[in-house]
């Protein structure tokens, strides 16, 4: 766009030679006519039009969302510094000085062609990863429970990091009277924690399938994760805190790979259940050690990955196991539910407005 | 960041240049580094936790990876100067039952080796 026909014409010589195609427009009416029928891939504005000023018309481009990605030159007389800088802060890439050397010219518009093009891929790539991410992220959110299995009493709080996360938990009843509880984190979070996660899920779901429920050993499925999840096979890790909850014999078998340990609520005091602790799950450290820990009426199990425990607030301190034991201990909460929602105020309370580092899942389980 | 220099005796040690929490992308980074520095040739490979503020799963997963490495010739992965919050975590995944955790500096560590 430029009112001097003997400018468009030199423009329009030199960027035919390079193969440009150029539509001119010597005022902006014309301009904008041209630009609803086609859209062009950079735009030489010149700053002085007759019936608009530039710096108005570079406006108008940058608020139309369709307009807005196509990059604008700006052509200025050389000694007009403060339109090129206004223009630069306007939204424009670049401009080129009156008068101009034609290599000048092509140099500015094919590098900033390149440039614009460069961002386009990158943001079609972006765009790609993101819902791809989103999708992961409902595959793995389609994995846990979305209600509690028929006689137990349970609640867990579930919140990856990101869009996906390395955190994985199920609950399914094993019989009459027991039930089958995990939690699982796996190393880092994101997308290659998310498929690792998936991957623990569908084996735990073909053990259970495979072996009739009554058989369900939890040392021997430990020992089988052990050995199937080998480090090196993914160059990832995770820990593992599984359960079987009795209700008729009032037990809980336990059994924690490298995971942070669970808290037991008894009569008002709460315990770490420290137990027999076992090495995270693939470097052939599991021996199938399981702690029989009682399990009666109005108690509370509490587990729950380190993302919970490491949640930093604005200070950079840990909100921490005595914290965490602390508000089990001071918490009245006659019901489960009541005793989740308290748990999740307090931690994001103690967060603030600073980053979710990691993901976090809790899992609380009552008699 | 990350620095590898080789002591005596094929000694290998690992450390910071400065304070920093080897988390997220510091870990990743951490994870690809390691991978550039020849470890395999290690008799030992000691790594000064002096710097290390704190150190999240993905960082523990490149320890492990050099602990993998080395360990297939048999050598030791030896961490030293640790904070007592990474100890802990440590003990918490078992992981100070396949490394060497001690509470002394790389030049007694060394010391101690030779």
């Amino acid at each position: 766009m430029d009112d001097d026909l003997s400018v468009r014409v030199l423009l329009k010589s030199i960027l035919s030679r390079d193969n440009h195609d150029v539509v001119e427009s010597a005022d902006g009416r014309s301009a904008f006519s041209s630009l609803a029928v086609q859209k062009p891939d950079i735009i030489l504005l010149d700053l002085m039009l007759p019936d608009y000023n530039g710096l108005d018309i570079l406006a108008q481009l940058k608020e139309s969302k369709e307009l807005e990605p196509i990059p604008v030159i700006v052509l200025t007389g050389s000694a007009d510094r403060e339109s090129k800088l206004t223009a630069l802060s306007s939204g424009a890439v670049d401009f080129i000085s009156k008068p101009f050397l034609p290599e000048e010219v092509l140099l500015r518009v094919n590098t900033h062609l390149k440039l614009h093009d460069l961002i386009r891929s990158l943001r079609v790539a972006v765009d790609n990863l993101e819902s791809d991410v989103i999708a992961a992220g409902k595959i793995q959110n389609a994995l846990v429970p979305k209600s509690n299995p028929q006689g137990l009493s349970v609640e867990w709080i579930y919140e990856p990091s990101y869009r996906v996360g390395g955190d994985i938990f199920d609950v399914f009843k094993l019989d009459e009277n027991r039930y089958f509880v995990y939690l699982a984190d796996m190393s880092g979070h994101g997308v290659n924690a998310a498929m690792l996660s998936v991957m623990v899920h569908r084996f735990i779901e073909d053990f259970r399938t495979s072996i009739d429920e009554g058989e369900f050993d939890l040392s021997s499925f430990m020992k089988e994760l052990d050995r199937n999840f080998i480090f090196e096979r993914f160059n990832l890790f995770f820990t593992i805190v599984s359960a079987i909850v009795d209700l008729k014999e009032g037990f809980v078998l336990l059994s924690n790979a490298g995971h942070p340990t669970p808290l037991m609520k008894r009569e008002g005091s709460v315990q770490f259940l420290e137990g027999k602790r076992e090495a995270l799950v693939g470097i052939n450290m599991i021996h199938g050690d399981v702690s029989k820990i009682p399990f009666r009426n109005g108690d509370l199990l509490l587990l729950y990955t380190d993302g919970l425990i490491e949640v930093m607030n604005e200070k950079g301190e840990m909100y921490g196991e005595e914290r965490l034991k602390n508000l089990m201990e001071s918490s009245s909460d006659t019901d489960i539910r009541s005793a989740s929602l308290n748990l999740k105020s307090s931690y994001e309370g103690f967060k603030g407005n600073a980053l979710a580092e990691d993901d976090i899942t809790a899992l609380l389980i009552e008699f | 960041m990350f620095e590898f220099k080789k002591a005596n005796d094929g000694i290998g040690v690992i450390s910071l240049n400065k304070r920093a929490r080897i988390t997220g992308e510091m870990s990743a980074n951490f994870r690809k580094w390691q991978e550039t520095v020849d470890l395999k040739s290690c008799s030992t490979v000691i790594v000064d936790g002096s710097n290390i503020e704190f150190i999240d799963s993905m960082g523990i997963a490149a320890l492990i990876s050099i602990y993998k490495t080395i360990s297939a010739k048999g050598s030791d992965l030896i961490l030293v100067n640790l904070s007592e919050e990474i100890k802990k975590l440590l003990n918490t995944l078992r992981l100070d039952r396949l490394f060497i955790v001690k509470d002394c500096s790389v030049v007694e560590a060394i010391k101690d080796l030779c």
